[in-house]
């Protein structure tokens, strides 16, 4: 359990830092506060997240896992319906930036993001 | 024993009594249905209604349409109202003079002063003043951080800055020196370069000082008397808000200019008064009221309010098969309101509040063909329907079924197109008035004022309560309780302001505090309804005063709205008279009171010819 008041964001081994970056500007821009772990583990990105969210001070945790998958989960969601799922292209600059902006209001209580072509 | 029918066509709902007359002339009511009506008011097309809402009444029966022995339908008054907006102010900049807006997050805090540079002339060409560096879209935050702290470090000073992108506190947090700054300029383009600048960002919870006061703006500017009082336009629209920037230019100017917007031709009592819109509802409602009762009113052409008056004058004339100039204006209803607008030259697509008027109006004329309409029943349906009483005095009849109700009594009859009120004595006398504004006016005030361009999100807003959806699990309703939900709430609802509709919390896409929504809401009903109401009862009551009614029932179908009635009620609390909303028969509520007293009426007929 993280003591200060961050979003929690759970990274593997392989991911590199630099990849994420637009992840925690988003955070940053909201003036939200996170701490960054690296873990090594095989569950799934779901899991970790929810791992993540539960051990954060704001109830909010982010995973990264492999080059493949990003969660952002909420510690009342249940565990099968993480916020936010990306797949795919997962370090796209922009979508990157957009989920990390998503947490920092998530943790705000403020109006999210929505992207017009997959949400709404 | 038989069954007759009440059929009351209203311009938004179409209402169906059912009632079984005993041999010795007294109705029991068997049951009743409410349905939109189909079509304009008035119109053969309302026929498809009427039948829809004879068949919902008899299903809850064991009678089919056959075993009605009469279909009685309303003598609808013939009038129909509309609503209009005229704008008559709107804010002009020339060339760019300021930028004010809430960007989510703005960076560093302060207030800073200086010339205008573009960040890549940072390094090239240094001057030896304070700058404020403009920042284009197309540069990464980590550019400009190190191109900004590279100058700090040198020998530049900077007081703030302005960025096109939503990078503010990114940039602030990664500086060597603490600047204010400016974020998510939309049109950084338009921003003059080499031009004194000055910068300000607030506290968080706090809005601007500084640029929000005119004598600061002359004092940072060193202005003159002159053009202090030009400037007031621009310390007025940044009043509240978070962050903002304010540039002198040689030639800029902003201006509140006054479009014309027509004038208004009133005629009554054989006089005839010229009102402009532009001075406003109250000097128009003045007017009216010098020479009331109305007779004509005439709209400029090629003004809102000249269409809106020939738009309905033509309906009107459809409708009866009359010709247009035999329609009349009867009576309006001026208000004033606000509009939000795009400000002319703006940077970063401020709005300034325009002042504007909104009108409705009312037709009338000789009489509706309803008994096109009751044939057309009657051949549709195979049972006897004809054309039962006067509108407001089967309303009357209806509302007194409400128990504790007695004559004298009167009724007000709050609907979509106008405001109806009615009075009867003792002695069974009735009188009536129409007059102009109801419910589409208020949401017209509501779409307008909220700038929603939307009416039928404007009309939601107008029929429900609002909440906060606060967490993904509950939500905080406006008066304050909380209501929690076991399932998780859709992430674009997450911490908006939602309309509380019958299908659940929907999302409104405003960046608008939910307080000031619901102010905004009620005000609009108040400007209309209760207004109305004090204008209505005034022509109808005994010697003009509101005192000498006792009893007063609101029906129709804005009194069913959950706060206009309580405001009634407190507006005519002062005058001692008893207001409520009618429960008509004990059990329908405000609706149904024409056709209950359609066919009350028929059975008073039917005793007196026996």
């Amino acid at each position: 359990m993280s003591a200060k008041p961050v979003i929690l964001i759970l990274r593997t081994q392989s991911v590199q830092t630099s990849s994420v970056e637009p992840l925690l500007w988003g955070v940053e821009e909201e003036g939200v506060l996170f701490e960054l772990r690296e873990v090594i583990r095989c569950e799934s990105a779901t899991d970790l997240a929810k791992e993540a969210s539960r051990n954060s001070a704001l109830n909010v945790g982010i995973a990264i896992k492999n080059a493949e998958e990003i969660v952002l989960h909420h510690r009342d969601l249940p565990l099968g319906q993480p916020l936010f799922r990306l797949s795919g292209e997962i370090f796209e600059p922009s979508r990157l930036r957009r989920l990390g902006t998503n947490a920092g209001r998530l943790a705000k209580g403020q109006p999210l993001v929505i992207d017009e072509k997959h949400g709404k | 024993m038989s069954y007759i029918a009440g059929v009351d066509v209203g311009n938004n709902t179409t209402e169906v009594a059912v009632g079984e007359v005993s041999p010795d002339g007294k109705a029991y009511f068997i049951s009743s249905a409410t349905v939109r009506t189909v079509g304009i008011k008035g119109t053969i097309q309302n026929a498809m209604g009427v039948i829809e809402g004879l068949d919902t009444a008899l299903m809850a029966t064991p009678l089919k349409r056959k075993d009605l022995s009469l279909i009685l339908l309303n003598e609808a008054t013939p009038v129909i109202g509309d609503v209009a907006m005229e704008t008559i102010t709107e804010t002009v900049i020339t060339e760019s003079a300021m930028i004010g807006h809430n960007p989510g997050t703005p960076g560093g805090e302060g207030l800073g002063t200086g010339i205008t540079i573009r960040l890549e002339s940072l390094d090239s060409k240094v001057p030896g003043v304070p700058c404020i560096v403009v920042v284009p879209g197309n540069n990464d935050f980590q550019n400009v951080v190190a191109r900004l702290n590279r100058s700090m470090m040198g020998n530049a000073r900077i007081a703030g800055a302005i960025l096109q992108n939503d990078d503010g506190v990114l940039v602030a947090n990664r500086l060597s020196m603490r600047i204010p700054i400016v974020d998510e300029v939309e049109f950084i383009d338009r921003i003059p370069i080499g031009m004194p600048a000055a910068v300000e960002v607030a506290a968080p919870g706090r809005s601007i000082e500084k640029l929000s006061n005119p004598y600061d703006i002359a004092t940072l500017f060193d202005l003159g008397p002159e053009e202090t009082r030009k400037i007031v336009p621009i310390a007025r629209a940044l009043t509240g808000v978070r962050s903002a920037v304010v540039i002198k230019t040689p030639m800029g100017d902003i201006q509140k200019r006054s479009i014309p917007a027509g004038k208004l031709v009133l005629m009554g009592r054989g006089r005839r008064v010229e009102a402009q819109v532009e001075e406003g509802a109250d000097a128009i409602m003045a007017k009216a009221d010098e020479i009331s009762p109305l007779e004509e009113i005439l709209g400029e052409p090629g003004t809102n309010v000249g269409g809106m008056f020939e738009h309905m004058r033509k309906i009107m004339a459809e409708l009866t098969d009359q010709p247009v100039r035999s329609v009349s204006v009867r009576d309006i209803l001026a208000v004033e309101t606000f509009k939000p607008q795009k400000v002319v030259g703006s940077l970063a697509g401020e709005y300034s509040l325009g002042n504007a008027v909104g009108l409705a109006a009312m037709v009338e004329t000789h009489k509706l063909p309803m008994m096109r309409l009751a044939a057309k029943i009657d051949e549709e349906t195979m049972v006897p329907c004809c054309v039962g009483g006067v509108e407001a005095e089967m309303a009357i009849l209806g509302a007194l079924t409400t128990p504790g109700a007695t004559a004298p009594f009167a009724i007000l009859d709050l609907g979509g197109g106008s405001t109806d009120a009615a009075i009867i004595d003792r002695d069974g006398n009735i009188q009536s008035i129409h007059l102009a504004g109801a419910g589409e006016m208020v949401t017209l005030l509501i779409d307008t004022e909220l700038g929603l361009d939307d009416r039928e999100l404007a009309e939601q807003i107008k029929r429900h309560p609002l909440a906060k959806v606060e967490s993904l699990f509950h939500i905080r309703h406006e008066d304050g309780s909380v209501q929690f939900f076991e399932e998780p709430l859709a992430p674009k609802l997450f911490g908006r302001v939602a309309v509380i509709t019958e299908n659940g919390p929907k999302p409104l896409d405003l960046d608008v505090p939910l307080e000031k929504i619901v102010s905004v809401r009620r005000q609009a009903k108040h400007k209309v309804f209760v207004s109305n109401t004090l204008r209505a009862l005034k022509r109808i009551a005994p010697a003009g005063n509101i005192r000498l009614i006792n009893f007063l029932a609101l029906v129709g179908g804005s009194a069913l709205d959950f706060e206009i009635p309580k405001m009634i009620s407190d507006s005519l609390f002062e005058f001692g008279v008893v207001t409520g909303r009618a429960n008509v028969r004990g059990t329908e509520g405000p609706r149904n009171a024409v056709a209950t007293g359609l066919i009350l009426a028929q059975v008073e007929r039917g005793k007196k010819n026996r």
